[in-house]
């Protein structure tokens, strides 16, 4: 196990740069995400850091030593990409084997070795199966029992699971996660899927058109957003745009109190303002003379109330701009009829929506 | 799904096709069969009046240079097949999956061959063969026929290539393989059998080379089509038959291997296996 700095890590292919200036640290046994849409430059990263793809500039080092010059064959970085997952003309037995006879081993050892290995993906006894006999799901097992026995530095997974259903898909990540952790495996993991990134990373980085947007622990992303397009990686596509100055912020003509704490992160001047959906409070038009008070802004609603299961969704135009808000399903009836986005008609009566100063996130925007 | 046929139906079915494409390749080749033994054998007769060995007794004796001959086609197709191999192997791969500058241009000179008359091209190549001391040996006449066999191996293995995942070598190298134990355990077998078949279409090319060998070979170097067409010309039937047959036994080879490389194999080799 090692720990994984990429400094400054730069790859273009003629005109067109897929990573830009990438520095990342993953610690000894830890899990990051690289998180991003297709084409950001994650799987170059990936490739790069397994020794198939030369950066243009630069460094990859473990354990704080530069790999660049280590072919592949002899890094330490196992690769599992999401398709042509085993060796068709092997047996199961002997895709685990692979890496080990390639190291050497052979005898006894190996066959201990192979049948822990499969024991601990939940496939003990089946040495003598050929891949095409496999599940999905088992196959996915068999790679990543294959990439684990020979103990590599770093595990890099190139979206293991897209090609999975959706039930299959929760039991693999528990299963990768759980080993993991147990074997203490430093371990990369591409997705651009943000659920997965949450369950399953300590770290998780954002990655967009090349670059590194922000790295954190999923928590820290998914309150605390650096900028619209990391919030926008987490679902949340609400955003005004408004002025900070002290623990107030002035958008469209409103004052709106934010929370001290979250307030001194983010210097004065101009910002874009954000509430997560499920925070916003949105109150129908019988209830606004009561909450009228701080923090609570007119809005009308666009469209139908949405039901998305345990929760119902509702859209609305909050300052010109289109928000999204979560209602619980008892709530929801209060809110029946829409108005149009194609009639531009508002629906009756306007809404009140309560922005709590503890969710108001604050980022801040270049002119 | 294809539409439901009962079982006798397609049997049946099955049958009459096999008779009907096995009628139309085999029969023509029955007189093949009968020729080399027939001692005089005229229009209105069915059957010879007299059966005979002396074609083959001719035929295994020295002066009739079969052996050499057999050994000629045989030395030159397989160096061929090898030269084919390591030429395009690695230009079908690139072909297959690169994308760099002039492809398309790389492409059609592989391929231009197939186009351009292949006695065009030799009476050129004849030419600076003399001057390179190429001409009138077996060295000449491999490369020559490497000309049109080429071809067909880089489009077999072009196509063996597209259906190719080089993922598989990724995962092998990131393993700990090193490149020639990444092709021996990993590329090999997956491209076993589509490689089988290249390699017999391109034996099979060199193999029926006649105009080649005689303009580039002079004469000297003899292969069995060469011993063929003088005995065709001279309507020796019995033994114009009687080489044919000696001629045609590797394509029914590669036919049956072919068939049998094929039948039930993943998915690699696309509609390859269908031709």
């Amino acid at each position: 196990m090692a720990q994984v700095s990429l400094v400054n890590l730069y790859k273009d292919y003629g005109e067109t740069a897929a990573v830009i200036d990438l520095n990342l640290a993953v610690a000894r046994g830890e899990l990051v995400a690289l998180l991003g849409p297709s084409g950001c430059g994650k799987t170059s990263t990936l490739r790069m850091i397994a020794g198939l793809l030369p950066p243009s500039r630069g460094d990859i080092q473990f354990d704080g030593r530069s790999v660049l010059a280590i072919p592949a064959e002899r890094r330490g970085a196992v690769m599992v990409f999401q398709k042509h997952l085993l060796f068709p003309h092997m047996t199961v037995g002997e895709n685990v084997a692979f890496g080990l006879k390639m190291r050497g081993e052979s005898g006894a050892t190996l066959r201990r070795k192979v049948g822990d290995m499969l024991g601990m993906v939940q496939l003990a006894g089946f040495e003598n199966r050929r891949s095409h006999e496999l599940s999905g799901g088992q196959q996915q097992r068999v790679a990543l029992a294959r990439a684990l026995v020979i103990e590599p530095a770093v595990l890099l997974l190139d979206e293991p699971l897209a090609n999975l259903d959706a039930n299959l898909r929760l039991e693999m990540r528990r299963l990768i996660r759980t080993l993991q952790q147990a074997l203490e495996m430093t371990t990369l993991f591409v997705t651009h899927d943000q659920e997965e990134a949450i369950m399953l990373a300590d770290q998780v980085a954002v990655m967009d058109g090349g670059r590194l947007l922000q790295q954190g622990t999923p928590r820290a992303l998914y309150e605390q957003p650096a900028s619209p397009t990391v919030a926008r990686f987490f679902r949340n596509e609400n955003l005004l745009a408004g002025v900070k100055q002290g623990l107030c912020v002035e958008t469209g003509g409103y004052r709106l109190a934010v929370d001290p704490a979250r307030a001194a992160l983010c210097a004065d001047g101009p910002v874009w303002i954000t509430a997560r959906p499920e925070q916003v409070q949105v109150l129908s038009g019988a209830q606004i003379p009561v909450a009228a008070a701080a923090n609570t802004l007119p809005a009308q609603q666009v469209g139908d109330v949405v039901y998305r299961g345990g929760y119902s969704q509702i859209q609305f135009q909050l300052c010109g701009q289109l928000w999204t808000g979560h209602l619980s399903t008892d709530a929801a009836r209060d809110f029946p009829a829409g108005g149009s986005v194609e009639t531009g008609i508002p629906a009756e009566p306007p809404l009140g929506i309560h922005l709590p100063p503890q969710h108001i996130w604050l980022m801040p925007r270049s002119i | 799904m294809s539409r439901r046929v009962s079982r006798p139906v397609r049997m049946t079915r099955r049958v009459l096709v096999g008779a009907l494409i096995g009628g139309a390749v085999l029969l023509p080749l029955l007189p093949l069969l009968i020729w080399p033994f027939a001692h005089g054998w005229f229009f209105p007769d069915l059957l010879p009046q007299t059966w005979t060995l002396r074609t083959w007794r001719y035929l295994i004796s020295p002066s009739a240079r079969i052996g050499e001959a057999l050994f000629n086609s045989l030395a030159i197709a397989a160096s061929v097949v090898s030269l084919a191999a390591l030429v395009g192997l690695p230009a079908a791969r690139v072909l297959a999956r690169a994308h760099l500058r002039g492809k398309s241009l790389i492409e059609w000179l592989f391929l231009a061959p197939l186009i351009v008359p292949g006695l065009v091209v030799a009476m050129g190549i004849h030419i600076l063969f003399i001057r390179y001391g190429l001409a009138d040996t077996h060295i000449g006449v491999i490369l020559v026929h490497l000309i049109p066999a080429l071809p067909y191996f880089v489009l077999i293995m072009g196509s063996v290539f597209a259906n190719y995942s080089i993922e598989l070598e990724e995962t092998a190298r990131t393993l700990g393989a090193g490149a020639l134990r990444v092709f021996w355990h990993i590329t090999l077998p997956a491209i076993a059998p589509g490689l089988t078949v290249a390699a017999l279409f391109t034996f099979l090319v060199s193999w029926s080379q006649y105009i080649t060998t005689v303009l580039i070979g002079g004469g000297k170097v003899i292969t069995l089509p060469m011993l063929l067409f003088p005995f065709i010309s001279a309507a020796n039937h019995p033994q114009a038959a009687a080489v044919s047959l000696i001629f045609l036994a590797p394509a029914f080879v590669v036919l049956a291997f072919t068939a049998r490389v094929l039948a039930g194999r993943p998915a690699v080799l696309g509609g390859l296996g269908r031709i």
